[in-house]
This record gives structure tokens, C-alpha cells and sequence, in this order.
């Protein structure tokens, strides 16, 4: 494990302030909860063994969830629909989370991630597009069709009733 | 959804478990290289207090573990009292005519040497 101790303590620093964010991204990854959090846990054990890589820690971090939750999903493929990615119990209408959600699941994966990753992570396309290591405007392209398609279901569902 | 991007971002996400949160408490405390502890500076000032409060501490514990003292022996006096102990004889070293043995006023005076002490009286 890590002997820098400064290190280890700005690892700790971003999980405190970045949990939620790293949940929810892992979570839009692997569908499920309990793989979600594994996916964390082994992704900040694999970054606390090495040492301090060069440049801004909080992408880094990301990407590494990123690259553990696509492992978890692999390992534990599940035919369960996937959990919620928005929060059951304080204050928000179950049918507008079941929106959400069955909104955010005729989206891309690709799709999918940059928009939680904008929404709930902060990241702008430019630091999305360095994770991804595509370029800003393919991420700015996929959370712009990732918006589309959540705007054009909701006017399709209005047209069914 | 009428604003897909404005609803997503008022939605609170949902939050990792009470479990989850205690296995990385848990990791962070494993990686940790010192206990915080030890980690945080110390001021001049607090080591110094420790230090003397320390010394005073020892000094006091040490005081617990000492044998006890021992008695004193009482102090002897030596005194010395040099006098003539045989008068004649001393008389007739200067006294020629005196019939006295001269091999016996050869030594005029002796050295008494009294020693007494100050041994407690068992009586």
C-alpha cells in the first residue's frame, strides 16, 4: 500500500467530497448497487497502491472507477432491471425518478456517462473528452443526443397518452 | 420531462450505503502510514511543556521506587591526650643525679589515644 502519506490524504480528501458523484457514475456503469460500490472500493485500493500519477487526481480517479465498474458489470452480468440512479427516499416522486431512469436507459452508454458525468460529477466536455480520450466535441455530441433522445421519448410518451 | 437536462440535474442521485461507507473508512485507515495522531505538527511550545512535565513526572515516580535510607552509623571521636605517664621518669631525664634507670625515662610521654563513641546507650 501507499507509504505517502500526503498522498493518501488527498486520495481521502476527494473520495470525501466526490462519493456521491463516483457512486453515481460507477452505479450508470454497472446498473446495480452492491457492484457499484465494489467498484469503487476496488478502484481506490488499485490507486492507493501506486504512487501519485502526474496531473489533476480527481479525473484520474474517475476513470479508474470507470475501468472497475466496466470489470464488475462484466464479472456480474444480470438480467435484473437496473437500480434507480436517483435517490427513493427524500422527497422525490417515484414517478418522476422512474422517469428518469427509464429515460437515462434509452440512452448509449457513451451517452449515459457524459451526462452523468456533467450532471452530477461537475466535469466540463473538456475534461470528459481527456478521460474518455475522445474529442470535446464527440463528448460534447453525446450529452447533446443524450438530451435529445431523454426529449424526444417524453414527447413521444405525450403523444401515446 | 419538458427539460430533460434541468429535471436530471434537480434530482438528488442516490447514495453509496452506511456498509460501503465503513469498508473505505476502513481502507483509508489500513493505507494509512501513521495514525493522524502522529501525523499533525506539534508546536515548540507543546513539546517542551511535555517534556517538563514529563521530568516532573519521572522525579515524582522515581521517589516511589527508591530504597529505603540507611541508618546512620554513630560518629566516632578520636581524641588525642598526650601527657607524661610516668612523672619520675621524666623528672630523672633531666635529673642526672636522679638514680632512676635511664631506659625507663627513654620515653618520656605515650600517646593515649581515647576513642569513644556515642553508641547509644542500651540501658
Amino acid at each position: 500500500m501507499a507509504k505517502d502519506g500526503r498522498f493518501v490524504d488527498e486520495v481521502r480528501g476527494l473520495y470525501e467530497t466526490q462519493k456521491q458523484a463516483l457512486f453515481s457514475y460507477a452505479l450508470s456503469i454497472t446498473g446495480e448497487r452492491r457492484a457499484a460500490e465494489d467498484a469503487i472500493h476496488v478502484a481506490f485500493c488499485s490507486v492507493l497502491q501506486r504512487s501519485r500519477p502526474s496531473g489533476e487526481l480527481r479525473p484520474y480517479l474517475f476513470k479508474c472507477v470507470r475501468n472497475a465498474a466496466i470489470d464488475m458489470r462484466r464479472i456480474e452480468r444480470r438480467d435484473d432491471p437496473p437500480a434507480s440512479l436517483f435517490n427513493g427516499k427524500h422527497g422525490v416522486d417515484p414517478v418522476t425518478r422512474l422517469q428518469a431512469d427509464e429515460a437515462l436507459a434509452v440512452l448509449t452508454e457513451d451517452e449515459r456517462e457524459c451526462v452523468v458525468l456533467k450532471l452530477y460529477s461537475g466535469f466540463t466536455f473538456n475534461e470528459i473528452a481527456e478521460m474518455r480520450h475522445v474529442s470535446i466535441n464527440t463528448a460534447a455530441s453525446w450529452y447533446r443526443r443524450g438530451i435529445e433522445r431523454m426529449r424526444a421519448l417524453h414527447k413521444e410518451e405525450i403523444t401515446n397518452e | 420531462m419538458n427539460d430533460p437536462e434541468r429535471q436530471l440535474a434537480d434530482m438528488k442521485p442516490a447514495a453509496p450505503s452506511e456498509d460501503f461507507e465503513k469498508r473505505m473508512a476502513t481502507l483509508f485507515e489500513d493505507v494509512e502510514p501513521r495514525p493522524a495522531i502522529w501525523r499533525r505538527g506539534i508546536a515548540a511550545w507543546q513539546a517542551a511543556a511535555a517534556c517538563v512535565l514529563c521530568g516532573f513526572g519521572g522525579f515524582g515516580a522515581s521517589n516511589f521506587f527508591q530504597e529505603p535510607p540507611l541508618v546512620q552509623p554513630p560518629e566516632v571521636r578520636t581524641d588525642h591526650d598526650i601527657r607524661p605517664v610516668n612523672k619520675p621518669a621524666v623528672r630523672s631525664a633531666f635529673d642526672l643525679t636522679d638514680p632512676t634507670p635511664f631506659n625507663a625515662a627513654a620515653s618520656p610521654a605515650i600517646q593515649v589515644i581515647i576513642e569513644t563513641a556515642d553508641w547509644d546507650d542500651p540501658s
